[in-house]
């Protein structure tokens, strides 16, 4: 491969990110590409991808765990992480913890990551594969086709490196990426079903550890999310034809190739998403075909059928709007490929779903062609040649790419990344220009004689400089950078870095893991597997002095392994036979697991007898910023720091939350975003979505919310001042405090905070919130009573 | 007499079969064809000898036309000769002329070729591909009326992405621009015209320099439907031959072969 690095910052924005994926800052800011990106949660305003996932739960009849409320594949999750005290740079100039899990016999700092199945449906926007986030978006795996690492943020911008190679994003390669990670959830939902059995069959309840079912079912969902991402680009029009090149950067040979083919595709796709806010184009519209709905925007959905219009990024809202009632083969079809690829999930997990939306069916095969043959017409790649938009004067207007107008196309580099227009190879530009007047002269001319067949999105728009459509790099692996194949961790092998990639998979996902963890756990074990090897890690740094984070960091670590394997006795010879431990369960051989061994009384918590064992009984993991007693009736008037409520709970207790009253946040609109009602949004109730108070890591709603305030209709700005009134009263099945007692007052997945400036996401429609808008608002104080007891 | 109607009918099959860029002939229509042509090689001579007659008949109505149409390009070219040079003016005039020449001598061609097809009765390798036909091209878009942002390079935007852009500049003038102008002619002519293919490849007006990036109006070499014509009479579809013929690996277009390779004009 030449030299790509200066080539890669150039290269690929244009090539659209296939359906909106977003990442915001608590204060509304988007983050930063990169490592920044890994440690924000990813929701907000145009996150279409999530959105698209969250519609599919509500369709697809999945069924919530005994106990729950929702479904897991929409509760929120989080993962407490072993990591070393190192720090990276996010790219901003700021540095910041590192997230790459470590040995857990190394831990030095126990970072949570908490997250939302659906959130991850963004994933291949933001990162490439899961261990990449896993590892904090700390490496670039697109290294071994540079001569030299990437900048994070820049390996992870999709203007720089990430579009070069989004040709996955587009069929046929989407379908080949979505069997890769529907696949992969489906194995790792036969696992969780493994778990369940392996705990039933040798005389265990289930409920006991329902924490590690629960984790491995949520990874399952999350590795499901990623192949929908894949899923939902096949069903954006913008998508639905073979762009030229490859996932894997080597595949290209020069910088300004894979320049002129990334932009190229982006036109094609439509160019709303990089032109809109482009200086040049302020206060035009750019609805630009074909992603952007239109007369001539259609789609042949499969084999044997007749043209249907369709949409693509930028344009869920019409999507979703009326359940389809303006594209209703492009949602039947995307909802029923969708809704049964997670009704599959489901079963493999050993549950069944409840009833299928009635507007959809189960296909026969998800990852087939009822679900990955639908391409773009003739007419609709034609139009989608050419810039479509509205002028602020409000005229639309077309720019025909047409055989002259295509040689006449000039690209342009920043000198900001080593390019300028003297410096585009000129052999490259000839032949470029070359290339698009044939490829442009004959889709018009296809076009015109069969505008309804689908030849020119199936690859007969030819190779352009050389490079062959995506059909043609549908190899394996499929890329350097997908993620490793099960069992995780896994034995080493050569093949993509997968024992190191799957070893951080693991580690992240440990207690989804439990049985993998299980089985290596052993006295002595080299890898570190060893619970005696925790604990002593615990000794060595009470012994340094160290204390503090990663005192607390190892005393997790050796905690949370020393539960799974922890027998409640003196030795082999004398335990409690009727407490035995997870890894008992779980180990595929229950003999020759690891047990360690803790006296104690019958009512001893395990966790406690842990945290003994592991000579941590008297460190506290959790930082205070209220403590309150067992028992406690507080009120908060516009308090000033955050606001959580940290309980040293006696071990072996089962406190509830019985809240009561009313806890309002007081919120005033800081002038963007929209909220209210309008036909265009559905009509419906206003209510506000799931306020979520969590404890550990099951969110519980504990009531919808009220909303007080001047209602009014897009686009009009919000200006006043509205109250979110959340009844706090417990119901039936509310989750028990987790054992740390960590009770943090949560407002919509947010530390509620003064000032804090969020989304407030409201909804439209019920019961299922279909429509959901977002606020930019501050709370401006929060009072309430609450109170917490046995 | 039915079948020596049918055998001019075949003739005309033949040439004007391309209607849009359906090139190929149907199988019925051809299973027609090959019928009727049997059919008319066992009729008597006379009725040869009339079906003959219709043939050069047609021949010598498109070669009037043929001519018709090159005198009124000329014309229109003359009279856009108004450039404040005289020697610009004369130039432009004698490009007129040249391209008269040009069109009136494939219109030469053209009747050697279709009288050949007709002793031949109506069918056969020397037949003419294609008809003349009148047909005026859209002018390029004025980007810059339609309000089109311009790049800080004055080209207009296209694309633009952080670090990149890319534009159009309608002033561009080299080989690769004249050969798409050429393609710009024909696919209007097909997809704003409504003519078949063959039609608007042998009714491009012909450059009539070894430069014709710097000729007053979009043209094809005359070499372009040269070659176009023999690989349909060799059996091309019509699409396939038209792009090979301007965008194949040697295009017939002078100066895009060097462009192409040495990305110098």
């Amino acid at each position: 491969v030449r030299p790509l690095v200066a080539l890669l910052l150039l290269v690929g924005a244009a090539t659209a990110s296939a359906y909106d994926s977003r990442c915001y800052h608590g204060n509304g800011a988007a983050c930063h590409a990169g490592p920044d990106s890994a440690r924000q949660r990813w929701r907000g305003p145009s996150d279409e991808h999530r959105q698209l996932w969250e519609k599919t739960v509500a369709l697809s009849g999945l069924t919530a765990p005994p106990g729950m409320t929702a479904s897991l594949a929409s509760s929120e999750f989080t993962l407490q992480v072993f990591t070393k005290d190192d720090i990276v740079p996010d790219g901003t100039g700021a540095q910041v913890p590192t997230l790459t899990p470590v040995r857990f016999a190394d831990a030095e700092r126990a970072p949570s990551r908490t997250m939302t199945p659906s959130e991850f449906a963004q994933l291949p926007d933001f990162g490439y594969s899961l261990f990449d986030w896993a590892t904090g978006f700390e490496t670039c795996p697109l290294d071994s086709a540079l001569p030299a690492s990437a900048p994070l943020d820049a390996c992870h911008d999709f203007s720089t490196h990430m579009g070069a190679v989004n040709s996955n994003h587009f069929l046929p390669q989407a379908q080949a990426f979505y069997v890769l990670y529907h696949q992969l959830a489906l194995d790792r939902a036969a696992a969780c079903k493994k778990m369940k059995d392996r705990i039933v069959a040798r005389g265990g309840q289930v409920a006991t550890f329902d924490e590690f079912v629960r984790a491995c079912e949520q990874e399952a969902f999350v590795l499901e999310a990623i192949g929908h991402h894949y899923l939902q680009d096949a069903w954006s029009t913008g998508h639905m034809w073979e762009r030229w090149g490859s996932p894997d950067l080597i595949d290209f040979t020069d910088l300004q190739q894979s320049l002129l083919i990334a932009m190229t595709s982006g036109l094609i796709h439509g160019a709303r998403g990089v032109l809109q806010d482009v200086l040049g184009f302020a206060g035009f519209d750019v609805n630009d075909p074909l992603c952007a709905p239109g007369p001539l925007v259609r789609f042949v959905p499969g084999p044997i059928s007749t043209p249907v219009l369709g949409l693509g990024d930028l344009f869920l809202g019409q999507l979703l709007n009326q359940a389809g009632a303006a594209f209703p083969a492009q949602y039947f079809q995307l909802f029923s490929c969708a809704a049964t690829s997670l009704r599959q999930v489901q079963r493999a997990m050993g549950d069944q779903p409840g009833a299928l939306d009635p507007s959809l069916i189960e296909v026969a095969d998800p990852t087939g062609s009822a679900c990955f043959a639908q391409r773009a017409t003739n007419a609709a790649m034609v139009d989608g040649i050419g810039l479509d938009f509205v002028t602020p004067g409000g005229v639309p207007v077309r720019v025909e790419l047409d055989s002259l107008a295509a040689t006449q196309l000039v690209a342009t580099a920043s000198a900001a990344v080593g390019g300028s227009p003297q410096n585009v190879n000129p052999i490259l530009q000839a032949n470029y220009a070359f290339d698009m007047a044939r490829i442009v002269t004959h889709a018009r001319l296809r076009g015109l004689a069969e505008p309804d067949a689908t030849d020119l999105a199936s690859g007969g728009l030819g190779p352009l400089l050389g490079i062959d459509r995506n059909g043609a790099f549908v190899q394996q692996p499929l890329a350097p950078y997908v993620d490793p194949p099960l069992p995780w961790p896994d034995s080493p092998t050569a093949a993509n870095d997968a024992t190191n990639r799957a070893l951080a998979l693991a580690r992240t996902f440990h207690a989804g893991h439990a049985i993998d963890w299980c089985n290596r756990f052993r006295d002595g074990a080299t890898d570190g597997s060893d619970v005696d090897l925790l604990r002593a890690h615990v000794h060595v740094v009470q012994a340094a002095g160290t204390g503090g984070d990663e005192l607390a960091a190892a005393c997790l670590a050796c905690e949370t392994f020393a539960e799974r394997h922890l027998r409640v006795g003196t030795d082999a010879g004398n335990y409690d036979t009727s407490r035995e431990p997870l890894c008992h369960f779980l180990a595929d051989d229950a003999a020759s697991t690891q047990y360690v061994f803790q006296p104690g009384d019958p009512g001893d918590a395990t966790e406690a007898l842990a945290a003994r064992y592991c000579d941590c009984a008297s460190i506290s993991t959790t930082s205070t910023t209220t403590t309150l007693p067992a028992v406690t009736t507080t009120t908060l008037p516009a308090p000033t720091g955050t606001i959580t409520f940290d309980l040293n709970l006696p071990a072996g207790s089962a406190p509830q939350f019985i809240g009561s009253g009313t806890f309002v946040v007081s919120i005033t609109n800081n002038g963007g975003g929209h909220f209210g009602t309008s036909a265009s949004w559905g009509g419906g109730t206003l209510f506000v979505q799931t306020p979520e108070t969590t404890c550990g890591t099951n969110p519980t709603t504990y009531g919808l919310g009220e909303v007080t305030g001047t209602l009014f209709t897009e686009p009009t700005s919000v200006t006043g001042e509205f109250l979110i009134k959340v009844p706090l009263t417990t119901p039936a099945g509310a989750c028990p405090l987790d054992s740390s007692g960590f009770l943090p007052l949560i407002f919509d997945g947010e530390l509620l905070t003064p000032n804090l400036i969020r989304f407030f996401q409201v909804c439209v429609g019920t019961p299922n919130c279909y429509d959901t808008r977002f606020i930019d608002a501050s709370v401006v104080s929060v009072e309430g009573v609450v109170q917490i007891g046995p | 007499m039915p079948a020596v109607v049918d055998a001019v009918r075949v003739r005309r099959c033949i040439r004007s079969s391309n209607r849009g860029v359906r090139s190929v002939m149907g199988p019925a229509r051809a299973v027609f064809v090959l019928l009727v042509a049997i059919f008319a090689a066992t009729i008597p001579p006379a009725g040869a000898s009339s079906s003959r007659h219709r043939c050069l008949d047609a021949c010598a109505n498109d070669v009037h036309a043929c001519i018709a149409l090159a005198q009124t390009r000329a014309r229109t070219l003359r009279s856009a000769c108004t450039g404040s040079s005289s020697s610009a003016r004369a130039t432009c005039r004698h490009a007129a002329r040249a391209g008269l020449r040009l069109s009136v001598g494939s219109c030469h061609t053209l009747r050697k070729d279709c009288r050949a097809c007709c002793r031949a009765g109506g069918q056969g390798p020397a037949c003419p591909v294609g008809r003349p036909v009148d047909f005026v091209p859209p002018p390029p878009q004025d980007l810059g009326g339609l309000g089109v942002p311009r790049r800080d390079d004055g080209t207009f935007f296209v694309l633009a992405i952080p670090n990149a852009s890319l534009g159009i500049d309608p002033t561009r003038r080299d080989a690769i621009v004249a050969a798409g102008a050429c393609a710009r002619w024909i696919t209007t002519c097909v997809t704003g015209g409504g003519h078949a293919l063959d039609d608007c490849l042998r009714s491009a007006p012909p450059c009539t320099t070894a430069r014709p990036w710097e000729e007053p109006a979009a043209c094809c070499a005359p070499v372009c439907f040269e070659r176009y014509q023999e690989a349909r009479r060799g059996g091309s579809e019509a699409l396939t031959a038209f792009e090979t013929v301007v965008f194949g690996a040697d295009p017939c277009m002078p100066g895009v072969a060097d462009l192409l390779r040495t990305g110098q004009p």
